[in-house]
């Protein structure tokens, strides 16, 4: 198997486990630095259920960067450059193949 | 003929006069919203075709007093700073407080003034309290901007007890309000199409607030 494929394959496994962090994080449009955590508490006095929020450090990776400086926080930056490298590797590898023969 | 007009006269006058009392409750109740009752939070939500986004601020300060004999003439004045106004996303915050969008520089403060109650419904009186839901009335004031607004409520007012002791003295009350905002209004203008793509056109507001009585 020669190096080209090699790469290929690697960057198709790169590109499922990217997605697969994606999905896990809620399928965000935009990557997040932070969520909020919710805790839920019986308030006797007002019989009712109330809220405990807090921001809390987590980074959750979005389709789309949310920073434009920063393309590099999102899949779609990490999509396009595997897909370019794929494709230039199918190129090698189709030009190799081509001079064997 | 004349004597319609008066006699409709006399039954909008009477309706406008009509007082809902809190219960047993006498005289004028200050609320103070007060952390050691609850925590106080404005949630708000934003809807769009690209986008939904929540975001949260709890740094609520505020106010409002109860007229016990004429809950309709209650009044209050409820505020929060916008840069404590949190999304999840920081950029986004950083944008948010942004000249193009609520300018927290120049216009550092929301709040909403309420006037007047409306539509009042008691929903529950007995010896540990009261709850009445009710239209609250009056003026908005986002990035300097000043708006008829009315917000739906629901307000629990609890009978201090040996229980209520331990949190706070007083009364205590906690109050639930809906409301929505059309940023257009505000004049909140954003940075090219954005509103209507990636931020909704109105805002919709889940308040919930809790204070005791501070006099």
């Amino acid at each position: 198997m020669s190096r080209w494929r090699i790469l290929q394959i690697g960057l198709f496994i790169v590109i499922l486990s990217l997605s697969g962090l994606w999905m896990n994080d809620g399928f965000q449009i935009f990557t997040k630095d932070k969520s909020e955590k919710v805790t839920l508490q019986k308030d006797d006095i007002f019989g009712t259920i109330i809220e405990k929020r807090e921001w809390v450090e987590d980074f959750q990776f979005g389709l789309l960067p949310d920073d434009p400086l920063q393309p590099f926080r999102s899949l779609s930056f990490y999509f396009v450059i595997a897909i370019l490298t794929i494709a230039i590797a199918q190129r090698k590898i189709s030009k190799s193949s081509k001079s064997l023969s | 003929m004349k004597s319609f007009i008066i006699l409709c006269i006399i039954i909008i006058a009477s309706l406008e006069l009509k007082a809902t009392q809190l219960g047993n409750v006498k005289g004028k109740k200050q609320i103070t919203l007060n952390k050691a009752v609850g925590t106080s939070i404005v949630k708000f939500y934003s809807n769009s075709p690209l986008e939904k986004f929540e975001g949260n601020s709890q740094l609520l300060q505020g106010s409002f007093t109860l007229v016990a004999e004429q809950l309709e003439q209650s009044t209050g004045q409820i505020s929060f700073p916008v840069n404590s106004m949190k999304t999840g996303l920081s950029k986004r915050d950083d944008h948010m407080y942004g000249k193009d969008w609520l300018d927290a520089k120049s216009y550092p403060m929301v709040t909403f003034d309420v006037k007047k109650f409306t539509g009042i419904a008691i929903k529950k009186s007995d010896n540990t309290g009261i709850e009445f839901s009710a239209m609250a009335e009056g003026q908005c004031t986002l990035k300097g901007v000043s708006k008829y607004a009315k917000a739906k409520v629901y307000v629990k007012y609890v009978f201090e007890s040996d229980a209520t002791k331990k949190r706070a003295e007083g009364d205590l009350v906690m109050v639930d309000a809906d409301f929505s905002v059309s940023l257009k209004d505000f004049n909140v203008l954003g940075k090219g199409d954005i509103i209507g793509s990636k931020v909704g056109e109105n805002i919709d507001l889940d308040i919930k607030l809790f204070g005791n009585e501070s006099n």
